[in-house]
């Protein structure tokens, strides 16, 4: 334990960026300065970290830097919260800032122009701001806390063009899902307390390691947490509809933050993890299944930012793979790999869209490569990563994966590993043709319409995506070609350091890791399962693909199995949200109708019984001497007969 | 000498003939009237026991009760008379703005 001041620091900046332009966004009179504040806070930050990194290797492997914030004591139990930075926060936190100020500074190109300027970088800094938190926390209650931050950040900027309808339905499913998986989690993080008497992250780890009961059920509780806020399956069906959000929100997301704080907390936990066999299998299996699922997902989708949203569901899945068979620096790895190329393909995607006036239907493209070639070759390369050909970034850290899965003995997942990438390569394949190769998309006078809110913003007419392109500016270009770079040799770059790296974490925890040196055979079959995807993929989709034709003609919503992502959004809008319907109207009645009902009726006893008093004193004096004589004769009778 | 049974069942005729009068008749005047019957059938009542016991206490009960008519109906006719000059009509059961 070493005491610093360092991780306070980290948190401050996007804070303070956060605070200051949402207080003052109407009194900015340029928006130029409210871009370039917001990124210099997050490159403050990034700056911090990095210092941080050079604190943290000068007090030695085994240090942690922490900060205590508040401290308190319940019954006899002294509960600390603060924040800490160790090997494995610090390989978060360095992902985090870093990339997260590399899509800022895109952001000030790509929001020009937009009247909600400030408020959009507001938000981005908040977001930086919650996941710094959430990867610092040093145990539950800071964890929350920067949980929920991250879920309300994304719900901000999911929904950031609020007068679309799509936007909030999107952002509110968003939230709805990651709390179901909050609801989980924060009961997890009770039964924790309830049975160790303490929230820090070490001593629950500690005492469950020689409780496999209580650890199973906790861990299986974070888990759902961990699998609503990854967008794992069965809980990912927010992560397409959040493609709502602007195109730099995607890449915030899916790259730097929200979407990997699961991963990263089942790495945080897996000590207990490890306690819990069943929670360790369930880790993988969702894991794998997500891998698998969420790439055949991808091979239907039509929307340039939905086919990445599921490519980033079935990268995410990977890291759950990795985790699940215990090879938790390979998470890591692929965490980093990933944040560099996904960052790279969103904000490629940007681009292209940007170029194209808001154009998001990649049946629409077409023909690309030759009209922006700067644009080609970096998503080109963020392609390859993500695919997973060497030397590309992605090669290191999926073989790892799959070869920590082979090692593990879990010969099934390995398969379906196996089997995803080679789905990868398909639907990257498809991508790549469908956007860049072959003839450009004609466009059919009837067929043609405005897209997208900067279509209809920007007054710009009919001929989405084959007018002039818009101008791409420098700050979008330049970061874009950063991110390619870090795509092509991030991964051979890091491969050597990261299990050495994080290696102090996993020994502090006395965690087994799985060997990861893939053997040259499972590399070639690696490879040659991704061959026959990317062959599969230039059939079928190729500039003269055989596919290629009918799909450009069919337009509209994709349909079918495949199209509409087995079925996920109507199964849940049968089992929850009709029901949920149902049972509402029926609470509704039953209080208009029962409840008001018994009310009315107590009131109307009232008001009976009111009127019939009031008549007794109706002011006509012959009925008072009637009521009198007739109590007179009631009394003597009385007396006449009883006495 | 008349037996003190029948004081009491003409008091008691006289006091529900003015009962009556004043749960069935509309008019005030009538109704004051019955009003006096019912007191004179007490006042018998009074003398008459007053005589079978030799004791004057009933009989002065008697004059008190009848002062106390006086000033009854009295009081009854000046309602009445006002009640007559606001409505130019003098009906009891019309009188019932005081109620609740």
């Amino acid at each position: 334990m070493h005491d610093s001041l360092l991780p306070v620091l980290i948190l401050i900046p996007p804070l303070l960026g956060a605070a200051v332009i949402a207080g003052r966004t109407r009194y900015w009179r340029s928006a130029a300065a409210i871009g370039v504040l917001a990124s210099a806070m997050v490159l403050v930050a990034f700056g911090f970290t990095l210092g941080a990194f050079v604190e943290l290797q000068r007090v030695g492997p085994d240090a942690i830097l922490r900060t205590t914030l508040t401290s308190w004591e319940i019954g006899g139990h002294r509960y600390q919260m603060g924040l800490m930075i160790d090997q494995l926060s610090m390989w978060w936190l360095l992902v985090v800032t870093g990339v997260g100020f590399l899509i800022h500074a895109y952001s000030t190109g790509y929001m020009h122009g937009d009247p909600d300027y400030g408020r959009y970088f507001a938000k981005l800094n908040y977001f930086v701001f919650a996941m710094s938190l959430l990867v610092m926390a040093n145990n539950f209650l800071t964890l929350v806390i920067g949980w929920t931050n991250v879920g309300l950040a994304s719900y901000l900027l999911i929904g950031f063009y609020r007068t679309r309808p799509a936007a909030n339905a999107a952002q509110i499913k968003a939230y709805v899902v990651n709390l179901i998986g909050e609801v989980f989690m924060l009961t997890g993080i009770g039964a924790a307390v309830a049975r160790y008497a303490t929230v820090d992250f070490w001593d629950v780890a500690q005492a469950a390691r020689f409780d496999p009961p209580g650890a199973t059920v906790i861990a299986l509780l974070v888990l759902v947490g961990a699998v609503a806020k990854s967008a794992q399956m069965p809980l990912h069906v927010w992560l397409p509809d959040a493609m709502q959000g602007p195109t730099p929100v995607s890449a915030m997301l899916h790259a730097a933050t929200m979407v990997t704080a699961g991963v990263y907390i089942v790495a945080r936990l897996f000590p207990m993890f490890q306690a819990a066999p069943v929670a360790l299998a369930a880790v993988a299996v969702v894991g794998a299944a997500s891998a698998l699922l969420g790439a055949i997902f991808a091979t239907r989708q039509y929307d340039i930012k939905k086919v990445l949203a599921y490519s980033t569901l079935s990268q995410i899945g990977y890291m759950f793979l990795a985790n699940g068979v215990g090879a938790h620096a390979a998470a890591a790895f692929h965490f980093a790999t990933h944040a560099f190329f996904k960052a790279a393909l969103f904000l490629g995607a940007g681009i292209i869209i940007h170029a194209l006036h808001g154009e998001q239907d990649i049946r629409r493209m077409g023909g690309l490569s030759r009209r922006m070639p700067f644009a080609f070759a970096t998503f080109l390369a963020g392609q390859l990563a993500l695919v997973g050909i060497p030397p590309f970034a992605g090669f290191f850290s999926k073989d790892e994966i799959l070869a920590a899965a082979w090692n593990s003995g879990h010969y099934v997942l390995w398969a379906v590993g196996l089997l995803a990438a080679g789905f990868t390569a398909l639907y990257n394949m498809r991508l790549l043709g469908l956007v860049f190769l072959g003839r450009p998309y004609d466009v059919p006078a009837t067929a043609a319409r405005s897209r997208g809110r900067k279509t209809a913003g920007a007054g710009h007419d009919a001929h989405a995506g084959h007018g002039a392109l818009h101008p791409i500016p420098l700050s979008m270009n330049g970061v874009v070609g950063v991110l390619a770079v870090l795509s092509v040799v991030g991964g051979a770059a890091l491969a050597p350091f990261v299990e050495p790296y994080l290696e102090p974490v996993f020994v502090r925890n006395r965690v087994f890791e799985v060997s990861t040196h893939a053997a040259l055979w499972s590399v070639l079959v690696t490879l040659a399962v991704i061959a026959a995807g990317l062959a599969a993929g230039w059939w079928l989709w190729g500039p003269n693909g055989v596919r290629r034709e009918a799909e450009q003609r069919t337009l509209g919503e994709p349909a079918g199995v495949l199209g509409r992502a087995f079925y996920f959004d109507e199964l849940y809008d049968l089992v929850a949200v009709q029901p949920a319907f149902a049972l509402s109207d029926w609470a509704r009645n039953f209080d208009l109708r029962r409840i008001d009902g018994v009310l009315h009726a107590l009131a109307g006893l009232a008001q009976a019984g009111g009127a019939f008093l009031g008549r007794l004193h109706g002011g006509i004096v012959r009925r008072y001497a009637l009521t009198l004589v007739t109590g007179v004769v009631l009394i003597a009778a009385y007396f006449a007969l009883y006495l | 000498m008349v037996p003190i049974s029948a004081y009491v069942a003409l008091a008691s005729v006289l006091f529900i003939l003015g009962g009556a009068g004043v749960l069935l008749r509309r008019s005030p005047l009538v109704t004051l009237m019955s009003i006096e019957l019912m007191w004179n059938s007490a006042n018998l009542l009074l003398v008459a026991f007053s005589r079978q016991f030799g004791s004057h206490d009933g009989q002065v009960f008697a004059f008190l009760v009848m002062v106390v008519a006086a000033a009854e109906v009295a009081i009854g006719l000046a309602l009445v008379v006002l009640v007559f000059r606001r409505r130019e009509r003098v009906d009891l059961d019309d009188v019932h703005t005081l109620s609740g």
